[in-house]
């Protein structure tokens, strides 16, 4: 079993300014969620990418073709968070743990990934 | 083990199955447990599986078809008491195997009915009062079944129901398992088995069901978290 250490950032606003401030050419995993009217923040996707500001970015657009993801930030005021992580399979293992842990609603299927690596998930 | 499931909707019936037979130390996943007895009218089994081929081997020939799925059941109940004391004269009934079989299929009037029928219990027949019936493992079945099930479903989605239910069951228990099998018929298509295909399709869509909004119990910890992150590092 690896066990491997993320630091994840603040919960940050999902709009066109605070990702456009994010680093370029950085690899992580990432989760969307949303502020509901019991004030918690909840998952509503989880992702991985080699570049995060590109691929938030992404969903930001009208192009983006998930339509839960579009749903959501449409209608409601939705956070990101994150952790940079270099490894690729590191990356697969801790987007398969979030999954788990939040069956996110937007998230088509379970994704690949080690089940032997461990990482911290706040 | 087994789960085997079938769902009255509004355009027929469904069936649906595992493949699993479990022993104590092996398992097999190639079981078939969801049989045609003829165009309108099929059996699903659960229990000791080789018995339940030859029983319907043997009775098969017997079975009258013509008149209402009550009285077939009425028939399997007079047949399956008799094979059953003949095979097992040399045995008390409480230490015999046991046989659960699930029928499905119309009365007169094109009403589709399920009845379950129990060799411990001399085969008598209880006809299902909910539209569905589930025998082998069935506690969660039952409960999504009961959450989920309205009569307005139709044969399609009714075998999504189906299959998320036995995919769900298999999560939780190995007792049930391998591949799912699927028929369908009603009172004017003929029986017909799900092609290994269509049984896939519909297993990637059951993938995208949500039982429980699972997130909902693990909201973001809102005062966590840094300014930014640094690389990922290997603990030691």
């Amino acid at each position: 079993m690896e066990n491997w250490t993320l630091t994840w950032t603040k919960l940050t606003p999902l709009e066109k300014k605070s990702v456009e401030a994010l680093p370029n050419d950085l690899p992580g995993v990432y989760r969307l969620s949303y502020k509901a009217e019991d004030g918690n923040y909840y998952v509503f996707y989880v992702g991985k990418a080699e570049d995060i500001n590109v691929r938030l970015s992404q969903h930001l657009s009208p192009n983006e073709d998930n339509v839960c993801i579009k749903n959501y930030i449409s209608t409601k005021s939705c956070f990101f968070r994150y952790a940079k992580i270099t490894e690729s399979y590191i990356r697969d293992a801790a987007e398969k743990q979030m999954y788990k842990q939040h069956e996110p609603t937007c998230n088509d299927k379970e994704p690949d990934g080690r089940d032997d690596v461990k990482v911290n998930l706040t | 083990m087994t789960l085997t499931i079938y769902i009255i909707a509004k355009n027929g019936i469904i069936l649906a199955s595992d493949s699993r037979a479990s022993s104590f130390l092996t398992s097999n996943d190639t079981v078939k447990k969801i049989f045609k007895l003829d165009n309108h009218n099929a059996v699903g089994i659960a229990g000791d599986g080789p018995l339940a081929m030859h029983f319907f081997d043997t009775i098969s020939s017997e079975l009258i078809f013509r008149n209402s799925v009550s009285a077939l059941a009425e028939q399997m109940r007079s047949l399956g008491k008799a094979r059953f004391d003949e095979f097992f004269s040399h045995q008390t009934p409480k230490d015999r195997p046991s046989l659960n079989i699930t029928l499905a299929g119309y009365m007169l009037n094109g009403k589709p009915e399920i009845y379950t029928l129990n060799s411990n219990d001399n085969f008598v027949p209880r006809k299902s009062p909910t539209g569905f019936e589930c025998i082998g493992i069935p506690i969660i079945a039952n409960y999504l079944l009961n959450r989920l099930y309205e009569p307005e479903i139709t044969t399609q989605h009714a075998a999504e129901l189906a299959a998320f239910c036995i995919k769900e069951t298999s999560s939780q228990d190995n007792r049930v398992g391998g591949p799912t099998q699927i028929s369908s018929f009603s009172d004017t298509r003929q029986y017909a088995e799900l092609s290994r295909e269509e049984i896939e399709k519909i297993e990637k869509k059951c993938e995208q069901f949500r039982l429980l909004q699972k997130g909902n119990f693990y909201p973001e910890d809102v005062s966590g978290g840094a300014a930014s992150s640094q690389d990922a590092t290997r603990q030691q």
